[in-house]
């Protein structure tokens, strides 16, 4: 996606690639040859005491390697699935490494609590929810849909995952979006929209109320009306009748407002008679 | 006693070939493993393994080569043995209009990258992957490491120095 519209120069591109994957301590030349050299260790002339030596060295090795592959195998195959269900509201948590989120209503979150932090902190997503991740230059944090992965290293951002789409939007620090097919950076203010065919789409939000299902505030600017009631049914989770076919355009903000309330405002300004439909 | 020394000669050459080669071979790797720690053990493993041929008494011509392409072929069993995360394809798509040479040189130019991170004061190499990795603003790597947005910037420009005196020329990043 970004390479098609804005080629990288070979340099960029390399130093894109070697600050995403910087650690501190690895690719390290001399301790790598202090691991190799012993293995490269030449062959020498053995006596038969050398031998038997070798062949216990060698049965004490193979011992311990099976020790050792039993109880990596033991660690790896425990797994402590957690799995965070947010009801008929948003709800708040707080992650082992201190990173929080708000789940939003009927939104599913799930980690393994065993393997959380110790290979990149992972997790997977149903539904929408607002991260803010805190940092740890070793683990990077990264949020799984259906069709696409969300991956960050200490930054803010939301992800709605559906079964045939996911949409993340940025508000602070750079994150990776990538599908089946194709990944691109987001920056604050931007938003990705992943298709099933692994297809993304980018751009900004249509509106400043991308986070309006968490914050509760919404700010209309000449909005065409049926935008509205779309956006309120979706953030309140109700349905509502009465909307005129005419054109009609609403400026107002919300913040915190009961639903009944807000109807009420916008009857009242645009002389119009919509209801909630029980 | 002869070929013995032989042998220790050559080991020690192979430790220059292996100092010469073995962070272009791990980023090489790294490009399809995305993980630093597989990358170095297939390329560790790649060394061990062309020791053992060498020593066997098989005659390699270029050895760059051929360390190359066992690190390849190391890589191919890396995919095909786990389940890759999610984007063989992509991934192979990306490189797909690559050529063999192209990805060895471009191996070379990222580890002369890493090393001129590496060289970075801690503090300063901080700074630059926050702004340059994770995308922060000034102001937000200033509030969150308690210093000022003038000594964020001051660390940053000298970041970019050390960096441009590799000769690798990365304006158009900087200002992305």
């Amino acid at each position: 996606m970004e390479k098609e519209h804005n080629p990288l120069s070979p340099q960029e591109e390399s130093l894109r690639f070697v600050v995403r994957f910087y650690r501190k301590g690895k690719n390290d030349t001399s301790a790598a040859w202090k691991r190799v050299c012993p293995l490269l260790a030449p062959k020498e002339n053995s006596s038969r005491l050398r031998r038997l030596y070798r062949i216990t060295g060698a049965a004490a090795v193979v011992a311990g390697l099976a020790a050792g592959a039993f109880a990596y195998y033991w660690n790896c195959m425990r797994t402590d699935w957690i799995t965070v269900t947010a009801g008929v509201e948003n709800r708040k948590l707080v992650l082992p490494d201190r990173s929080e989120l708000t789940l939003s209503a009927g939104g599913v979150l799930r980690y393994d609590r065993l393997a959380f932090g110790k290979d990149g902190r992972k997790v997977s997503l149903k539904g929408k929810a607002f991260f803010s991740v805190s940092r740890c230059e070793d683990e990077p944090f990264s949020v799984t849909a259906p069709v696409a992965t969300v991956q960050v290293l200490g930054t803010r951002f939301q992800v709605e995952a559906a079964p045939d789409s996911a949409v993340a939007f940025v508000t602070s620090g750079r994150v990776r979006f990538r599908t089946s097919r194709q990944w691109v950076d987001l920056v604050p203010g931007q938003r990705a929209v992943g298709r099933s065919d692994g297809a993304i789409r980018t751009g900004k939000p249509e509106n400043q109320n991308e986070l309006a299902w968490m914050t509760g505030r919404l700010t209309y600017r000449n909005t065409p009306l049926k935008q509205v009631v779309k956006e309120l049914e979706k953030v309140y989770r109700v349905r509502i009748e009465g909307v005129p076919q005419s054109e009609l355009y609403l400026t107002s903000d919300f913040n915190r407002m009961e639903i009944a309330d807000i109807i009420h405002i916008i009857n009242q300004t645009l002389d119009t008679n919509l209801r909630i439909k029980p | 006693m002869l070929i013995f020394a032989a042998v220790m000669v050559s080991l020690s050459e192979y430790e220059s070939h292996f100092r010469l080669y073995y962070r272009p071979l791990v980023m090489y790797a790294l490009r399809q493993t995305e993980n630093v720690d597989d990358a170095e053990d297939i390329v560790q493993q790649a060394f061990v393994d062309t020791w053992r041929k060498l020593s066997e008494g098989s005659v390699i011509q270029n050895l760059k080569q051929y360390l190359y392409s066992t690190v390849r072929n190391g890589c191919t069993d890396y995919h095909r043995i786990p389940v890759p995360e999610d984007l063989e394809e992509g991934r192979l798509g990306q490189d797909a209009e690559m050529s063999e040479e192209e990805r060895i040189v471009r191996s070379e130019r990222d580890a002369l990258l890493w090393t001129a991170v590496d060289r970075l004061p801690e503090g300063r190499r901080r700074i630059f992957l926050m702004a340059k990795r994770d995308g922060l603003t000034y102001q937000e790597i200033a509030e969150e490491l308690h210093i000022s947005v003038k000594t964020v910037e001051h660390q940053l420009s000298a970041a970019l120095k050390a960096l441009r005196r590799t000769a690798v020329k990365i304006y158009l990043f900087f200002f992305s």
